[in-house]
């Protein structure tokens, strides 16, 4: 009767992982790069490593409306299938953004767990701004951001919280898509 | 022998089916994909360098001005709100930020929006000292407080850092819509965006959608940027012939700024379309 319930069990996983391992992320990279360029967003000159598990972006320079925003220093992709993690890190803001935004941001980790909230991406962040949490809502269709900035930002950076709507205590941004 | 050999094959037959669907499943998805990377490529746009010829005063050649005909520019119309809606006070935060409190004539309830709330479709995108902007349907609706005893706009107070090194006073050498400006008062604003944003506030202006320049939304009164002939509510459309469309041309033009000799602004002035020349010594 054991046998019966985890060969199945022992199949699937083998097939889970020989698809992670024989899946084309590198490509699947190209693809969400074309899917940004729409937005003008754009991601050059970056050096990729296709891992057996997980995929690796380093040094990329970053751009937004062909203005060069800032260097990302690596940007790591760990798929499971079913609980999927990517890691952002040190993403250096460019000099001519530096009257509007602080120079670093340490880490933006985006979390999404089929298991454990599957309607929802979970998003967060910390640097020199503060922290960041929030998700996107698959369901509702909708993104929202809660700000806890630090002190350079109220002090030095205000004109980047008019994005946010203060609400009990807290900057929230939202955004329905 | 032959039992063991086809025990092996049972065992591992699965094995073997699970990774060749993986495998045509992966290989079916690396054809559907794209196979290069998106790389940055520098736009071309036109040179910035700009060089002013006067020809008559190099040959001091005297030649009377034919009447200067205006361009017809586009009329930027600007829609009413609802009649049934009354603006009845403004707390006005600087720039375009603040709160509104309007009331709807019939029922006379009244409503606190902030920027970008939206009542009854209607979205509040800009808070004026004295007047609001509503959107609908890309369409913008102005609303202007009321003239009576009961209405009031209260300015509160900007939040500014207060300069207190007093800034040198830049020489400017005006003769009718043409400028003279030294490198040193370029320089120090080209090197510092800080300095520009507190004198200066500008963001796209779209008409029927589309962006066709940047708006001046407000200027420090007697600073730099007044006496080099701008206004607020001008809308600046094209530097040295590029046309200011995007962050990208304006962003174009503000890093070079500091390696030209001569600019032509084109702006757009209660709907006329001007030229401001600037000569820098």
């Amino acid at each position: 009767m054991k046998k019966y319930i985890l060969k199945p069990i022992f199949y699937f996983v083998f097939f889970v992982f020989i698809t992670i391992v024989l899946l084309p992320k590198e490509n699947i990279y190209y693809f969400v790069e074309k899917q940004l360029s729409p937005y003008k967003v754009i991601i050059s000159n970056e050096n990729t490593q296709d891992k057996l598990l997980s995929f690796i972006i380093s040094d990329g320079n970053i751009y937004y409306d062909n203005i060069k925003f800032g260097t990302i220093g690596t940007l790591k992709l760990d798929t499971l299938l079913i609980y999927n993690v990517l890691n952002i890190n040190n993403i250096i803001i460019d000099d001519a953004f530096k009257n509007f935004l602080p120079k670093k941001i340490e880490n933006i980790q985006i979390n999404y767990n089929i298991f454990k909230d599957p309607v929802n991406i979970h998003i967060s962040s910390n640097g020199d701004m503060g922290e960041v949490n929030g998700m996107v809502s698959l369901m509702d269709r909708k993104i929202i951001i809660n700000f806890h900035p630090s002190k350079i930002i109220t002090q030095k950076y205000r004109s980047a919280l008019r994005q946010f709507k203060f609400q009990d205590g807290k900057y929230i941004y939202e955004y329905k898509f | 022998m032959n039992i063991n050999f086809n025990k092996i094959i049972t065992t591992l037959l699965p094995f073997i089916i699970l990774f060749t669907i993986a495998f045509i499943a992966s290989k079916a998805l690396y054809m559907q994909l794209p196979k290069t990377s998106t790389e940055f490529i520098q736009s071309e746009i036109e040179p910035l360098p700009y060089h002013k010829y006067n020809v008559q005063k190099s040959f001091n050649i005297v030649v009377k001005k034919a009447p200067v005909v205006k361009k017809a520019a586009p009329i930027i119309r600007e829609y009413r709100l609802n009649e049934n809606i009354r603006l009845q006070a403004i707390y006005h935060f600087g720039g375009d930020e603040g709160l509104a409190v309007i009331s709807e004539k019939s029922n006379a309830k009244t409503y606190t929006l902030a920027k970008n709330d939206t009542f009854k479709d209607y979205t509040l995108i800009s808070v004026y000292p004295t007047y609001v902007l509503f959107s609908k349907d890309n369409k913008n609706y102005k609303l202007e407080i009321n003239v009576k005893k009961d209405t009031k706009s209260i300015v509160l107070p900007n939040v500014k850092e207060v300069q207190k090194v007093v800034e040198e006073k830049p020489v400017i050498v005006q003769d009718g819509n043409n400028f003279e400006l030294t490198r040193k008062d370029i320089n120090s604003y080209s090197k510092d965006l800080k300095k520009v944003w507190n004198n200066i506030g500008l963001r796209t202006h779209q008409m029927n959608g589309k962006p066709i320049g940047f708006l001046v939304y407000k200027i420090k009164e007697k600073s730099v940027f007044t006496e080099i002939g701008l206004q607020k509510g001008d809308i600046l459309i094209k530097a040295n012939n590029i046309e200011l469309t995007s962050y990208q041309n304006a962003f174009k033009v503000y890093h070079q700024v500091d390696k030209i000799d001569a600019m032509k602004l084109t702006i757009l002035r209660n709907n006329n379309q001007m030229e401001l020349e600037y000569d820098i010594k």
